[in-house]
Order: structure tokens, then sequence, then C-alpha cells
């Protein structure tokens, strides 16, 4: 006597879609499976894109690395193997670190240029009331600029340590925004 | 002691291939692309052969993740900035896709169309070969939720896909 076999529903046998195509399932489940596959034309369609799907993952390449990319990561590497620098930098070629005193001129050079209103004001005038609005917004100007002048690092070639913009940058202007609270 | 240079061009197209769809900007996946190049040059000998790529596919995720944080953060300061999205390489416009019968097509765009994990997670284990342990390892995941979620990624695709494909580009 032929024990009727439990017809999996749609949402199950969906699940199981992945088990399925990577040969997971038992003999008997996958018979199944392919039962109701046979007989349920959502299940075939859901069965179509999986295939094609799979067939299609083995066709996609990888997107190749320009040389020049490699060659660049390549001379900075085997530089900084030879200490010329000490930590990755983007630029198209390896350079020096940049020195102290330039990353704290760029800084404020970057400020000054920007035209950062609020912030000499506020700094200059502790004495006068701020709304919180107009302190976040000192806040953002900070870590914009801040953000500004990595990238003007990078484009430069040099890479400026984040310790050194924090000593000398980011903490002073913080603690003058604290005051003013 | 540094690793051979040969290594570093092992994994050179998987690292820009993976930079690339994670942030669908070639000029970033480079950038990208060179600082993980150092680093496993650095610290490639330390680590095991056995698991250079999940390792090298983990620091590239996370500078990817770094370099959007960073873009994001520059972008709230500038709203003219365009977005990370309009530098989407290839990104297929609704006319080449109404125009293609190329599935590939319409699967690159609906993997483009996942959230993260999902979309490392299907980039990861379909296109770059990585195990279900080495997934688990490159994104931090416990091994059972790496398999729930790569189960769901790819049920989003097919049902991105179904709604997109016409019926009859399907082939039988």
């Amino acid at each position: 006597m032929n024990t009727p076999l439990i017809t999996p529903d749609c949402h199950e046998v969906m699940d199981r879609f992945d088990s399925y195509l990577d040969g997971d399932l038992e003999p008997e489940t996958a018979r199944q499976f392919e039962k109701h596959i046979a007989a349920c034309p959502e299940c075939a369609a859901e069965h179509k894109v999986a295939l094609q799907m799979t067939t299609a993952f083995g066709e996609l390449e990888l997107e190749p690395c320009p040389d020049d990319v490699f060659e660049r990561a390549l001379a900075q590497a085997q530089a900084s193997q030879n200490g010329r620098v000490d930590r990755p930098a983007v630029a198209s070629s390896p350079q020096p670190r940049i020195r102290r005193w330039r990353a704290i001129a760029l800084a404020a050079t970057i400020l000054l240029v920007l035209g950062l209103g609020s912030l000499p004001f506020l700094l200059n005038s502790p004495e006068a009331e701020y709304s919180a609005e107009e302190i976040a917004q000192a806040r953002q100007e900070v870590e914009f600029a801040l953000s500004l002048i990595s990238d003007a690092g990078r484009d430069a070639g040099a890479y400026i340590q984040y310790e050194v913009l924090a000593e000398e940058v980011v903490r002073p202007l913080h603690e003058s925004l604290n005051t003013i609270q | 002691m540094s690793l051979d240079s040969s290594v570093l061009a092992d994994h050179r197209h998987r690292i820009y291939d993976f930079a690339v769809r994670f942030l669908g900007c070639r000029e970033d996946a480079a950038d990208v692309t060179q600082e993980v190049l150092v680093r496993l040059w650095q610290r490639g000998e330390q680590i095991d052969p056995a698991r250079r790529k999940a390792w090298v596919l983990k620091v590239t995720r996370n500078a990817c993740l770094d370099l959007l944080r960073k873009n994001k953060t520059r972008q709230a300061y500038t709203p003219a900035t365009p977005s990370i999205d309009d530098f989407a390489h290839d990104a297929p416009t609704p006319d080449r896709l109404a125009e293609s019968s190329d599935f590939r097509v319409f699967l690159e765009h609906a993997i483009e169309q996942l959230d993260e994990p999902y979309r490392s997670l299907v980039v990861l284990r379909e296109i770059h070969g990585l195990s279900y342990k080495e997934l688990a390892e490159t994104l931090d995941l416990p091994l059972s939720t790496t398999k729930v979620y790569l189960h769901r990624a790819r049920k989003r695709l097919r049902s991105t896909l179904r709604q997109t494909i016409p019926a009859e580009e399907l082939t039988p």
C-alpha cells in the first residue's frame, strides 16, 4: 500500500530551495519537492529564477584591479618596508609623512578659507549666549573641516596622523566649545 | 618580513572587485584596494595562508565601511555632493533594464539593491566563492546566522528578479 506523501506547501518549498539546489535534501524529500514544483506554477517560476541565478553567478567575473592601482600599492608597500612611510596612504606615489607644523598650518588654512563663520565668533566671545543649535552647528563645522583636512592631506600625498590633529586641533576646539556651553 | 609580491597580485582583483561592488565607485575602490594591499604586505606573513582570503576580504569590507562612514559625514555638511549611489558603476538605468534580456544585468542590479550584510554575503559566497565558515569569519557572524542570512538574501534576490524580469524572459 502506498502511503500518501506529505506534500510540502509553497512556503516550505521556497524555504528549502537552497538545500534542494545544493543537493542537500534527502532523496525522498527531493522527490516531493520536484512533484510540488511540477504542479505549482508559483513554485515553478521561483525554481526557474533560482536555476538561472545559479547559472548567472557562475558567469559573473571579478572586476579586474587596474595595473596602475596595483603598481602604486606595491610601490607604497615596499616603501613602507624601507621605513619611508609607516602607514598606508592612498596617494599616487609614496611620499614622506607631512611635517607636524604643516598639518597644523593646513588645518588653519582650510578653516580660514572655508570661512567657518560661527566658529571664530563663538571662540572669541565666550560670554555671549548661544543656542544649542548654534553650538551643534559649530561642532559640525569642526568635524567637516577635519574631514576636508584629511582629504587634503591625502591629495597632497601625505598622511596626517590623526593623533596630531586630535592634539593640536580637535581637543583645543572642543575645549573652547565646552567653555561656552 | 613581508610577503612576496605575488601574494599581493593573487588578491588584487578580489579586493578591488569587492570594493567596487560595496562602494559603487571605482575611484574609492582603488583607494581601498591600495590601502588593503599595503596592509596585506605588512601583516600578511602573520596570517595563516589558509585564512588569508577571508582575512583580506574582512579587512577590505571594514575599509569600505570606514570610507562610507567618512563620506556620509562629509555629505551631511555638503548637500550638493552627489551620494555614493550617483557613482554606481554600470548601474543599469530603467531603460537599460527594460531593454536587457541578459539575466546577469538584472542579477547585478538586484544584488546592488540588497542591504548589508545580505549584499556582502551574496557577493562573497556566490562571486568570491567563500565557504560558510569563511563567510562567518569575514562578517563576524555565528555560522548558523550566516546560513540564515544567506538564505534570506537569496530569497530576496529571487523575489526582486521575479518582480523585475518579464515572465517570458525566464528560461523554461
